[in-house]
């Protein structure tokens, strides 16, 4: 009896990780775009700081420590099946998975550019601020360059 | 300079002013720098203004009240399109309201360009700072959409006045560029517009423009 016991805890488990590991890909594509929306939600508020006459520096550490967190959660969205086999709407391009190397490249590139942003946003000197957010912002545009769909 | 003067220079250079700032900023779209993007979409949005002026206190043939015509007009100038041979002493039935298309097109891709924000987050219209995020990037997308349609109407009028050239021997591109159609007796009836109305509509387009620029996409 002890024996059957113990089958059944290992089916169980067999089957509960078969079934975390079977990708819902919408789900996860979804929350890929919700992830990139709030960095730009987060982008869009330090550039709207810099726009204006006085910064409001506290604004733009906000938002540079939150994108400084999570960059380098960016290639950790990208689960295999979740490109455009997917067969949900989504601009990430199959090269994703074609290219590892340089798509990890241009991952790392954005993180080393958030975590610049924020040290330089932490300091409080705004130029240099403004210097950081253009670099991460070529970073953004370089990536969506090669791995984005243009009309997305 | 021989034949019948039909537009004035005004409009002659917003035509053409027109044609180069959109060009410009749809190149400068395709490659992403938004600097020269919103500079030349500045640009036009002071031309649009210019025009919007001039369509009410310009020359006789800018004026919206001389060119947009009745659905009668319109169909009789249709049903005749092949058979009648002089052409028309400004914009004709069907073709002003093909004007009017193009710059209604132009508003909307202008006024979604204002509040439109890039995936990134970093490259935006002049007024961006005044909507969120998801708004910002639902302007953008209606930017996009909006010249979609700016590129069928402006190849429906180019095929236009392939139209004109090849079946109907009107030579509408030199109208464009000397104000004048050749062969055609001085027009009595085109009225220029007043200088000082003048002054003041480009005075306006200009502040417009500048004040867009000034506001401009990058920080």
């Amino acid at each position: 009896m002890k024996r059957v016991y113990g089958l059944a805890a290992v089916l169980a488990v067999v089957i509960g990780s078969g079934a975390a590991m079977a990708l819902d890909a919408p789900a996860a594509i979804k929350e890929r775009q919700d992830y990139y929306k709030d960095i730009g939600k987060s982008m869009k508020g330090i550039v709207e700081e810099l726009k204006s006459a006085s910064p409001n520096v506290v604004t733009i550490q906000k938002y540079s420590a939150a994108i400084d967190t999570a960059a380098p959660k960016a290639p950790s969205f990208f689960a295999a099946g979740t490109g455009p086999e997917a067969g949900v709407k989504t601009g990430a391009k199959a090269d994703i998975w074609q290219k590892p190397a340089e798509f990890k490249k241009d991952a790392d590139d954005f993180a080393a550019a958030a975590h610049v942003l924020n040290i330089a946003a932490q300091s409080g000197d705004v130029g240099a601020v403004k210097d950081a957010t253009g670099k991460l912002g070529e970073t953004c545009k370089g990536c969506h360059q090669t791995f984005r769909e243009k009309e997305h | 300079m021989a034949g019948a003067r039909i537009w004035d220079l005004p409009i002659r250079l917003f035509h053409w002013m027109l044609v180069l700032l959109v060009l410009i900023a749809w190149r400068s779209a395709e490659q992403r720098d938004i600097s020269l993007h919103v500079l030349a979409g500045s640009g036009v949005a002071g031309l649009l203004v210019f025009r919007l002026w001039w369509g009410f206190f310009g020359s006789s043939t800018a004026r919206f009240a001389n060119f947009l015509r009745g659905p009668g007009p319109v169909i009789a100038y249709a049903s005749s399109l092949l058979s009648h041979k002089e052409p028309e002493l400004g914009h004709n039935p069907m073709g002003g309201w093909s004007v009017a298309g193009l710059l209604l097109c132009l508003f909307g891709l202008i006024g979604f360009g204002l509040f439109a924000v890039d995936t990134d987050g970093l490259d935006s219209g002049p007024f961006a700072d005044y909507v969120d995020f998801d708004t910002g990037r639902l302007a953008s997308h209606l930017h996009a959409r909006f010249f979609d349609g700016l590129e069928i109407l402006v190849a429906m009028h180019l095929v236009a006045i392939l139209f004109y050239h090849l079946i109907k021997r009107h030579k509408l591109v030199h109208a464009m560029v000397t104000g004048r159609l050749p062969h055609l007796d001085e027009d009595e009836a085109f009225i220029p517009g007043s200088r000082p109305m003048l002054a003041l509509g480009a005075a306006l387009g200009l502040v417009v423009a500048l004040v867009l620029a000034h506001l401009g996409g990058a920080f």
